[in-house]
């Protein structure tokens, strides 16, 4: 039952390595085994942002041109039991690895974990295809800005021929107040234009910055920022679980129009 | 009966499907291909591409050509060529399982195929679903969309074309010169309409949403928006 989820946008910098830290941790903290694979081969930071960097002694290109076996390349995280990094290589470039090697490598990954998670380079160019090679499903992230949504766009439109059918979205670094005085778009402005299913809301929040830089991701049980709330929300909704939308009613009504948005569905 | 466009560009898991026009005239699909591969960026670099010449049977040399276009400067590999108008053998992949048409080998190389049926077909081009910012339906009679065009998605044809859906992106009808042409959508919000060579766009600014289908098309040389149920217009459909 195991499955192997990308996690891809069109425009860069919009919060996909963020949110694979956040949604393995969140995973593995349910009680699942996941392994995290670092596919922006040359600008590889997955493994800064879970704080595991010092580890790396193998990396994904040893694996796949079988310098060393898959195990010797996957570090164990020590806070959570049940989660795994598979690193990028930071001195080689993308063509170092091709769609064929990615998917066999994926294939092998899920024998033996619940979730493969790959975090995908921006684009739509050989980093992405070798991103999606192999996996079950995509998951998109877009910030609420017109071009991001454009590229997001322009991405759902190629995983669609590519046959990576039912992506899902993520709508990250949405700012409460400056949509509801109509200087942000809105989910359902976004949803609109992409009319694919929305799995999660992530909020604005300072913690992330503090937490990248911790290599601590906010999703770890121990805080409750709202965005580590949120992407533990997203990890029980990629599980099966029907989570309802965060309500955090401090932050005016605008929480509730999501809510309201995701009930009308 | 539904007609192909001239040029449809998709990509599959085995790289990229080009569904070429036989029945249209070969120096003018070689300028479309080569205009759309310059448009493509970078993304199609070094891929394997299906061919698909639909209902017509082209030359050696012709297909000769066309590989020459698609491998400089543009890296692209002509793997393989299919024809036929059944759409559900379009796929490379599916392709490969059925085995009921004439197969001969143009290129060589066991995966090339060559299928031949004649068979000419007339009318709009019928595209279901949403078209994608990166998405371009191009075609010489009319095209109708049964879904939305999203921003940075494109729609150029000979005739109308008709949005049941919303129109976001840009919109080119009439490209063969017919003044008459309109363009049709249930939203009509583009980020450009052209109808033969007048070019529209919306007004600066937020106009406020009209609601309900409109039509543009072209009055005195400009081009017009109205409100579909109320334009007094005298097309022949
Ligand atoms: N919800 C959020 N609130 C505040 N900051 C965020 C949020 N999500 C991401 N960021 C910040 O945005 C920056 C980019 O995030 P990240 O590296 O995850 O993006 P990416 O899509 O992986 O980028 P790239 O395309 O370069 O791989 C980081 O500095 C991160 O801390
Ligand atoms: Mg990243």
């Amino acid at each position: 039952m195991s499955e192997a989820i990308v996690i891809t946008s069109g425009k860069g910098g919009v919060g996909k390595t963020t949110a694979c830290a956040n949604l393995g941790v969140a995973l593995a903290s349910m009680g699942y085994k996941v392994v995290l694979v670092d596919a922006d081969i040359g600008l590889r930071n997955l493994d800064v942002v879970l704080g595991l960097e010092n580890r790396i002694v193998y990396d994904l290109v040893d694996v796949v041109e079988g310098s060393c076996r898959l195990r010797q390349a996957l570090i164990k995280d020590k806070r959570i039991d049940g989660l795994f990094l598979l690193p990028a290589a930071q001195t080689r470039d993308k063509t170092a690895v091709n769609p064929e090697q990615m998917e066999e490598l994926i294939e092998r990954l899920k024998e033996d974990h619940d979730y493969v998670l790959v975090d995908s380079p921006a684009g739509i160019e050989q980093g992405f295809r070798n991103a999606i090679s192999g996996t079950d499903r995509a998951l998109i992230v877009t910030t609420p800005e017109v071009s991001a949504v454009r590229d997001a766009d322009r991405i759902i439109g190629m995983l669609e021929s590519l046959e990576l059918s039912d992506p899902a979205l993520i709508v990250n670094r949405i700012k409460p107040k400056m949509v509801a005085k109509g200087d942000m778009m809105d989910i359902s402005d976004i949803m609109d234009i992409l009319a694919i299913s929305l799995i999660g809301v992530v909020p604005e929040d300072e913690y992330i910055v503090i937490s990248t830089n911790r290599g601590e991701p906010a999703a770890l049980a121990a805080n409750n920022s709202k965005a580590g709330q949120a992407f533990r929300n997203i990890a029980r909704r990629i599980s099966g679980e029907d989570v309802p939308f965060m309500d955090l009613s401090d932050t005016e009504n605008w929480w509730s129009k999501i809510a309201n948005f995701f009930r009308a569905k | 009966m539904a007609e192909k466009p001239d040029l449809l560009f998709r990509g599959t898991k085995n790289g990229l499907h080009l569904v070429l026009n036989g029945t249209k005239d070969f120096n003018v699909l070689k300028a479309k291909l080569k205009e759309h591969l310059n448009r493509a960026d970078k993304f199609f670099q070094g891929a394997d591409v299906t061919l698909d010449i639909g209902d017509a049977e082209f030359s050696l040399d012709q297909i000769l050509e066309l590989q020459q276009i698609l491998a400089t400067p543009h890296g692209l590999h002509l793997k393989k060529i299919v024809s036929g108008r059944d759409e559900s053998k379009r796929e490379g992949r599916r392709h490969r399982e059925s085995g009921d048409a004439t197969d001969r080998s143009v290129l060589g190389g066991t995966e090339t195929e060559y299928r031949v049926r004649n068979q000419v077909t007339e009318g709009a081009f019928v595209y279901k679903g949403t078209l994608r910012s990166g998405q371009r339906i191009s075609h010489d009679g009319d095209v109708v969309v049964v879904g939305d065009v999203n921003p940075g998605a494109e729609v150029t044809a000979g005739g109308d074309i008709i949005v049941m859906g919303s129109l976001r992106g840009l919109a080119h009808a009439g490209t063969a010169g017919a003044k008459e042409a309109v363009v049709v959508a249930f939203n009509l919000k583009p980020t450009q309409i052209r109808i033969g060579s007048a070019i529209g766009r919306p007004p600066e600014g937020d106009v406020g949403s009209r609601e309900g289908p409109e039509v543009a098309r072209l009055k005195d040389g400009v081009i017009v928006i109205e409100p579909l149920d109320e334009s007094r217009w005298e097309g022949d459909w």
